[in-house]
């Protein structure tokens, strides 16, 4: 199930609410639990033997490896800790990578083997890297186990974050998933930032979806067309990631929980290393903490440094898909983060504000086509077709016009600007008056989101990948 | 403070809430009138249905297709986008004189399939000889009114397609109607893909120069001006104008049979109370019609057609006194031996980009 449907907003949510509001305290991770695996295992009946299995497995190397720690005996704690990584590296390279591997083979080799044909089970990724951040944690001794596997899969399964991230570490809700204290200002909060979020999914995201669309499928768009379109994706991803961040922050807050920030603003950021410290905060955190740091981060010179850089944006790529332009964006970013940390952020520094926005645009946008088109010969094509050819095609005034609106739209709530606005606004009006507003905000921004998730066809889920 | 933030909380649960239950109580529709297509029925749960993903597919369908108020949803959705200065809403172009037009643009008109049609046409043709046939495209409205297309909106070239009909399939056996059509006030409808009756008699005059006919006058009477067709259903805008539909009153038959269907006339009067008015015409598309028009003159028609031929039909009436006509979207049978029959015309009327979307046209040549 996504978020973005009227089963979601109309069935499931009013009734899980309910539920987990009538139901008392000592049972409401009862009441997620089984709303999470119903959320799961609605558009995924099969897989969620697998998100259980992964569960119970994680919980008793959970087990174990607090036991072998409390005895001291820190080699079979270690031991346990290395089945669980690659107990769940595993399922992920299973489900995940291995037609990719099969396709690669097959084609240095010349041979014929079989792909399995597997269909990703959805949110594979953002949940074997939430179970794996709790068993390291347990090993690093900065959680304790959790001993009831009720709690325990509650957390694994939630299903506010669980197919579309962030990703939610375990020692970041220890404390919500036993004395978390519901209350209506959160809940009132969270339900806002989850209507914000469903707004910028299916208002902008959706939009600026079509749109790309329209032009990646064309066979020769001009220059102009050609940036417009990835003007369009570069747009799309983020109002659909972070609405969906949004949402799932939102509707944690509703149910009493505090997830981390995924997204600041990260298109205002004025390198490609501030960028990244403001995208997909949670990804980047858990292979800084998990991958970079345990490789020695920056503290064995500036070689090593930079192999490590290479590793993780290597790995970062392909955790976005299992498809070697995935890995091209991870090394792409890899060059910059390089370049940036041996001479490029000092010249930065020197030179206005402004020069750093441009650069730093220009890397993302540039970096999103080879995000966003998986096919290597097609992405070739679009790349030629963003720095050759006619500057425009027949088409390209009458997408500009005709998308003009929308764009600027994109483009000011990509910022802080509204945010500020409004919190300007609100400190001086009236407190009843700035409260009234609000209310009508969210109700316009929700009524105009369903208009558009009945009335417009065109509402994909990009995760599927992930 | 507490309850100063209640407000915004309130609005989304009564609003969600709301739906919902209005939505649950709401008895279900079976057809949208608006969209002009049957809406997902309440899902069947069976296991079956639930492990291969059927179930949840149709529940959210269902969810999505009987929710309260869903004519004003969509509605409401493109009144924004006009307002936000879109120029085609789900693939509809907002043209000028409140003209729609089904965008098609030029990498999405498919050449290969079209010069195969063509071929299998002139195939056709070819064996029959003896038969006088010809092939007949309508201009797609959007490359005729082109001047009332939204200015720079993308759309297929029509002229080298044009161009290539008499090279390909012989310069006698093509009627081109678009200078016909051209000098018409309204050749097309604003809110349907189909040309008016006046377009559509305009080119049955082309037709008869083609084929060395006499044009016979024929009066056109007004029978509705409500109509509002397939293009309104994808963009539906509460503002979008209304269609008049004309036709030719005093053509008479002496009987139909469509698809076993026995009828005695070429209108469906009942449809000019459904939402699709055009249907009035042959009451829709059939696989196979045999027309008696009562006129003996022992000439016999076969028409291969798509619905533009609809409410062209009635022109062709006196000049026949048999017409089979055949839609190969549904027609299976072998066209041969309908030839056979005694044949002593062809006629083969598509609108442009139907017939080059078109994936049937070689059953022409099946046996």
């Amino acid at each position: 199930m996504v978020f973005s449907s009227t089963v979601f907003l109309l069935l499931f949510l009013p009734l899980v609410a309910v539920i987990y509001y009538v139901c008392p305290r000592r049972g409401r991770n009862a009441v997620l639990l089984i709303a999470s695996l119903l959320f799961y295992g609605w558009g995924e009946p099969k897989y969620i033997l697998i998100m259980l299995f992964s569960t119970v497995f994680d919980y008793c190397n959970g087990l174990g490896i607090g036991y072998f720690r409390h005895l001291g005996r820190n080699k079979a704690a270690k031991a346990v800790l290395i089945v669980s990584v690659v107990g769940n590296l595993s399922i992920l390279g299973f489900f995940k990578y291995t037609d990719f591997a099969v396709d690669n083979i097959n084609s240095l080799l010349s041979l014929g083997l079989p792909a399995l044909g597997l269909a990703l089970p959805i949110g594979i990724s953002f949940y074997t890297f939430q179970t794996m951040s709790y068993t390291i944690d347990v090993y690093r001794c900065q959680v304790a186990p959790q001993r009831n596997i009720l709690d325990f899969a509650a957390y694994v399964t939630l299903f506010p974050q669980l197919i579309a991230g962030p990703i939610v570490q375990y020692k970041t809700v220890e404390k919500d998933l036993h004395t978390r204290q519901e209350n209506w200002l959160e809940a009132s909060r969270g339900m806002q930032r989850f209507v914000v979020g469903l707004g910028k999914k299916v208002l902008l995201a959706n939009q600026m979806g079509a749109l790309w669309e329209s032009i990646s499928a064309m066979e020769h768009p001009g220059v102009l067309t050609a940036w417009l379109g990835a003007l369009a994706f570069t747009f799309q991803i983020y109002f659909d990631f972070s609405g969906y961040s949004d949402m799932a922050i939102g509707l944690g807050h509703l149910f009493g929980f505090t997830f981390l920030e995924n997204f600041r603003y990260p298109y205002e950021s004025r390198s490609v290393t501030e960028f990244w410290r403001r995208w997909h905060i949670s990804l980047g955190t858990w292979f800084r903490e998990y991958v970079y740091i345990p490789l020695g981060g920056n503290r064995r010179g500036l070689w090593r440094q930079m192999l490590n850089l290479l590793i993780v944006w290597f790995l970062t790529g392909l955790w976005h898909g299992a498809s070697w332009n995935f890995v091209l964006w991870g090394l792409y970013y890899a060059a910059l983060l390089i370049l940036e940390k041996t001479v490029l952020l000092k010249v930065l520094n020197r030179l206005p504000a402004a020069v750093g926005h441009l650069y730093t645009c220009l890397c993302f946008v540039l970096g999103w086509v080879l995000f966003a088109v998986t096919d290597l010969g097609r992405l070739g094509q679009y790349f030629a077709a963003m720095f050759s050819g006619v500057l425009i095609d027949g088409g390209t005034w009458y997408l500009l016009r005709s998308n003009a609106a929308w764009l600027v739209l994109a483009a000011v709530g990509c910022t802080a600007l509204p945010a500020s606005l409004w919190k300007r606004w609100e400190e001086r009006l009236p407190n009843g008056a700035a409260t009234a507003l609000r209310a009508v905000g969210v109700t316009a921004v929700l009524l105009l989101s369903m208009a558009f998730l009945v009335g417009d066809s065109y509402n994909p889920f990009l995760y599927f990948r992930f | 403070m507490k309850r100063r933030e209640l407000p915004p909380l309130i609005a989304i649960a009564l609003i969600l809430l709301g739906l919902s239950a209005g939505s649950l109580a709401l008895p279900d529709r079976a057809f949208s009138d608006n969209e002009n297509r049957y809406l997902q029925q309440s899902p069947q749960l069976t296991a079956d249905h639930l492990f291969s993903g059927k179930f949840t597919q149709e529940a959210e369908k269902y969810e999505s297709d009987q929710i309260l108020l869903r004519d004003f949803w969509m509605g409401a959705a493109s009144t924004l986008q006009r307002l936000l200065g879109k120029g085609d809403i789900n693939g509809v172009y907002l043209g000028a004189d409140g003209y729609y037009f089904a965008r098609l643009t030029e990498d999405e008109f498919d050449d290969a399939s079209y010069e195969k049609n063509l071929r299998a046409v002139t195939a056709f043709f070819d064996t029959h000889t003896d038969v006088s046939c010809r092939l007949l495209l309508s201009p797609s409205p959007g490359t005729l009114l082109w001047d009332k297309l939204p200015v720079g909106a993308p759309m297929y070239d029509a002229a080298p397609r044009r161009e290539l009909l008499p090279a390909l399939v012989g310069r006698d056996r093509v009627v081109d109607v678009t200078d016909a059509l051209m000098a018409l006030d309204e050749p097309y409808y604003r809110t349907d893909h189909h040309w008016t009756t006046v377009g559509a008699q305009a080119a049955y005059e082309v037709w008869c120069d083609s084929t060395n006919r006499a044009v016979r006058n024929q009066e056109l009477t007004a029978v509705t001006d409500t109509f509002r067709g397939t293009l309104y259903s994808k963009v539906l805008l509460p503002d979008s104008p209304q269609d008049t539909i004309t036709l030719p009153k005093g053509v008479t038959i002496h009987s139909m049979d469509c698809d076993g269907k026995l009828t005695d006339s070429l209108y469906d009067w009942s449809r000019l109370q459904e939402k699709d008015q055009y249907t009035v015409f042959m009451g829709g598309n059939w696989a196979h019609t045999e027309i008696d028009t009562g006129a003996e003159n022992g000439r016999r028609l076969l028409l291969v057609k798509d619905s533009f031929a609809n409410c062209f039909l009635p022109f062709l009436v006196g000049d026949f006194e048999h017409i089979t006509v055949l839609d190969l979207r549904y027609f299976n049978g072998s066209v041969e031996e309908l030839m056979d029959g005694g044949v002593t015309d062809v006629l083969v009327l598509y609108e442009m980009s139907n017939f080059a979307a078109d994936h049937n046209i070689f059953k022409l040549n099946q046996g």
